[in-house]
């Protein structure tokens, strides 16, 4: 049995919805508003970058020294995935070798 | 802001979607849980790891299946069960029905250590190893490939640079042409936009700053879930489909920092594919040599691809055998909606039985 409470509702926020999302659309693309939203994301970002390497500075835990780490690991996999792959090729070029 | 648009909601509100809102935001954790036990459940053995990533083999449930293989990739921001979302709303588990030899990229958990990964990197050298993969447990000479969202940018890619490897292509709302009006066409310009500045500060991009992103796009979409929850709240079929959905747009994985970087400038701000620009290490991609058989599906209502973003791929590339679906449905919708289920799976299933060998007529038996 349909509920007339959850039909009324729905058909109010569903038109309140559209319009509320056409709004929101103009908004997120208006050039003023994304050019206030980088400003702000921009100094976010180079206070976080400021706090760490004060941190590092001072010899305190930050995510900065990680980083060196973090390079070679990604290049060690690296060579490790590259060497495997050739290893899987030189087999099967010699199974195919080994074919009558 | 328009003070009736302001006054209306807060009536809403008043008038009971308080109330259903409350409810839906104290059920998130057990939706989710819910959700975790349903999705990414088919069968599958792992055939192939790479860092965080694996490749997953679906156990067919036809045998034999059709002997060309067919490769998932995901986008590399979003969970890769989007495609397997729970065992009733399962695109594979459609696929493997109808006889088709699946294979499923899981991208895993970006890491420190990803940060460091290129696009280049990951398409010329870990996707290629992927493919040769697979290529060695079927047996076969060339994948199938089907990529969704960014993986259908990136199947499209390999395809142009590794033609022997592909036995057909799928792109499914993966964006060719980035300079239309989608929103993130729209937010990632250069005037207020600094991938530079993001990935020198943040390395990955974090997995809460995605998703926030994604919330912004639409953030009044969060009512009509809610209301949609409580409505069917004692309805299972519904709830198994919507937790895991609900787990799935709740799950997004951190965005590698050196791909996104190349993602955002090199497609986003400079839209070099469309343009013949685009490089993946020296060589520059031509879609226009393209000749596998080719399948474009997009969908009018997608905002995160807008269709003719998608679209483009199919008169761009010079493949005889292709073909363009246009959906009446959005960017998630096409993937595991309903009308996608009944409509869009058994064409797509059609399609690739006809083009991955075998009895192309009927599923095998």
């Amino acid at each position: 049995m349909r509920d007339p409470f959850a039909e009324s509702l729905r058909a109010s926020l569903e038109a309140w919805e559209r319009q509320a999302a056409a709004y929101w659309d103009s908004l997120i693309r208006s050039p003023d508003v994304l050019r206030r939203v980088s400003r702000q994301a921009n100094l976010t970002l180079d206070t976080y970058r400021r706090i760490t390497q004060t941190l590092e500075s001072a010899g305190l835990p930050g995510p900065a020294p990680q980083q060196d780490g973090a390079r070679a690991l990604y290049l060690l996999e690296r060579i490790a995935h590259q060497l495997d792959d050739l290893a899987a090729r030189i087999a099967d070029l010699e199974s195919r070798l080994d074919e009558p | 802001m328009n003070p009736d648009l302001f006054e209306g909601g807060v009536r809403l509100w008043d008038a009971g979607l308080r109330a259903v809102w409350q409810q839906y935001t104290a059920a998130g954790e057990s939706l989710r849980e819910q959700g975790r036990a349903l999705a990414g459940q088919t069968p599958a053995s792992v055939i192939y790891a790479e860092g965080r990533a694996r490749v997953l083999h679906y156990h067919p449930l036809v045998e034999p299946p059709h002997p060309v293989p067919l490769l998932c990739i995901p986008s590399m921001i979003n969970r890769y069960y989007v495609m397997d979302l729970t065992p009733e709303r399962s695109l594979v588990r459609f696929l493997l029905r109808q006889g088709i030899d699946v294979y499923m990229l899981d991208w895993g958990t970006a890491t420190p250590v990803d940060r460091y990964r290129t696009l280049d990197e990951a398409i010329a050298g870990m996707l290629r190893r992927v493919v040769g993969a697979i290529r060695r447990a079927s047996g076969q000479p060339a994948v199938s490939l089907l990529g969704y969202c960014m993986g259908g940018m990136m199947a499209a890619v390999y395809s142009a640079l590794f033609p022997q490897d592909v036995a057909a292509l799928v792109n499914l709302a993966g964006p060719i042409n980035y300079h239309d009006d989608g929103i993130y066409s729209v937010w990632t310009r250069p005037e207020w936009f600094d991938a530079d500045r993001l990935v020198d500060t943040l390395g990955n991009i974090p997995a809460n700053v995605l998703n926030t992103t994604f919330h912004l796009v639409r953030p009044t979409d969060q009512l009509i879930q809610a209301l949609n929850y409580w409505e069917r709240r004692d309805d299972p079929a519904f709830l198994r489909t919507f937790a895991a959905l609900h787990l799935w747009l709740n799950d997004p994985t951190p965005f590698p920092g050196e791909i996104f970087r190349k993602y955002v400038k090199a497609l986003y701000q400079q839209n070099q594919l469309i343009l013949g620009q685009f490089r993946i290490g020296e060589r520059r991609i031509d879609l226009g040599t393209v000749a596998a058989p080719a399948l474009t599906i997009a969908a009018r209502r997608d905002h995160i691809a807008p269709w003719g973003s998608v679209a483009v791929l199919h008169d761009l590339i010079a493949s005889q055998d292709k073909e363009l679906i246009v959906l009446e449905s959005g960017h998630i919708g096409m993937v595991v909606g309903s009308d996608a289920h009944a409509k869009l799976w058994p064409r797509l299933a059609g399609w690739l039985a006809a083009r991955s060998g075998g009895d192309s007529s009927s599923p095998p038996t």
